[in-house]
């Protein structure tokens, strides 16, 4: 016992002897160089310390963000999904607007309007299978539209479904009227999607940038509907008639909705 | 040993599903006037597989899936087809069976053999549609396109050939 407060006091006095030796700035040669041994380890040691905190935080970030990124990739997938929806629900609305306007253009006519469900499978004609038939009061002859113009008439009726020859078959003929001339004209269809402008009178005038209405004649169409512009004059002077390329203003390939005339009066339709 | 031949309950909805599948989207690979002849190309590919006998059988069952979406008269499709199977089936016996360059050779032949059937009926039914035009443009364009794409039908339907025989 008596030992042991011998070593305590011994201590004690060298604690103060170091006290009054740093105040008396005495130690700082030995301070300075234990400092300079010792900081390149307590630097390692503080890297050391760093790092584990770090990686046993990303450790823990890295559930949190697998989560949260699960969390965000499904939200992400719903907006997409929601994204595409509305995207498409725009583009049936500015059809359909369109589709309304052209409607409003031609008050007396009766319309049924019709989805595209499907093509002609081949090449050689142009046909369209639309989703409406006999249920919904549909006939052969009737005539198919779009805003855009006139895109065929009906050649088969199903119950639900019917088949539309396309102005641009081969087998289709169209009797026809210039805009500005009145010279009237058959429009024909040609293998390939392409149509032109037929049985044009010779004397008739006509320029490119015509454009080419349906005459009415023959009954099967309202008179008045937009068919095409002319893009080429074919005139032979040994011909009896005159011939010309037509561009149709409807786009064939990108129909989706197209509208039915169930009936209409031939002396109001626009013109 | 007698041959074995995929089920007949298979091979109709298949074929119908081909002919959906041409109908609604085979517009979509739609290059200048044409797009790919889907059923055309999976009956040249059986033919070439399997002999002119189940090609014909397939052009039959592939063509009037077709003529139910086509405004061709209902059987045109398919007596088209029909010889498309029949000319591609003697690929079958030929010494180069096999090889992928057998089914580009065919496609064009089956295509302008298809094409030209339905000329025939048209004209037979009193319906001429233009020669010259049709070949110019369509049938000869349909045939390089057709051409290009059988390699892709000939290998899915070597594969399932080995599914289904």
């Amino acid at each position: 016992m008596r030992r042991r407060s011998t070593n305590f006091l011994i201590l004690l006095l060298v604690a103060i002897l170091i006290l009054i030796l740093h105040q008396a700035n005495a130690l700082q040669p030995i301070e300075n160089t234990l400092l300079t041994v010792l900081s390149p380890v307590a630097y390692a040691l503080t890297y050391i310390g760093d790092q584990a905190r770090e990686v046993s935080q990303t450790v823990y970030d890295l559930a949190e963000l697998r989560r949260r990124n699960e969390e965000l990739q499904g939200l992400v997938d719903k907006l997409m999904i929601e994204n595409v929806r509305l995207k498409e629900i725009e583009s049936e609305n500015k059809t359909l607007l369109a589709l309304l306007n052209f409607v409003e253009a031609y008050p007396t006519y009766d319309y049924t309007a019709s989805r595209v469900i499907g093509r002609d499978p081949g090449n050689l004609l142009g046909y369209i299978l639309i989703d409406a038939g006999r249920r919904s009061g549909l006939q052969p002859g009737m005539a198919v539209v779009t805003e855009r113009g006139l895109v065929g008439q009906i050649i088969y009726v199903g119950d639900t479904t019917s088949k539309v020859l396309l102005i641009t078959d081969p087998l289709s003929a169209v009797n026809a009227v210039l805009q500005t001339s009145r010279a009237t004209g058959i429009v024909k269809g040609q293998a390939g999607g392409q149509c032109y402008l037929d049985e044009i009178p010779q004397g008739a005038a006509i320029e490119i940038g015509d454009i080419v209405l349906t005459s009415g004649l023959g009954g099967n169409f309202p008179r008045g509907l937009v068919i095409g512009q002319i893009t080429e004059l074919k005139k032979q002077d040994t011909a009896m008639f005159q011939q010309a390329a037509l561009r149709p203003t409807v786009d064939f390939n990108r129909l989706e909705v197209v509208l039915v005339v169930n009936h209409y009066e031939q002396g109001t339709s626009a013109n | 040993m007698k041959e074995q031949k995929p089920s007949l309950y298979l091979v109709l909805p298949f074929l119908i599903l081909a002919a959906v599948v041409q109908s609604t989207l085979a517009h979509l690979f739609r290059v200048g006037n044409v797009k790919p002849d889907l059923v055309l190309l999976v009956v040249i590919s059986w033919s070439l597989l399997r002999g002119s006998r189940e090609g014909v059988v397939w052009g039959l069952l592939g063509g009037l899936g077709l003529d139910l979406f086509s405004g061709a008269p209902f059987g045109a499709s398919a007596v088209g087809l029909m010889a498309a199977g029949l000319l591609a089936g003697e690929g079958e016996t030929n010494i180069f069976k096999g090889n992928i360059l057998l089914p580009v050779f065919f496609a064009p032949l089956g295509t302008v053999t298809y094409y030209g059937a339905l000329l025939v009926v048209f004209a037979l039914i009193g319906q001429p549609l233009p020669m010259v035009s049709s070949f110019s443009q369509v049938i000869l364009p349909a045939a390089v396109m057709n051409a290009a794409v059988i390699p892709f039908v000939y290998v899915f339907m070597r594969w399932l050939e080995r599914k289904l025989v």
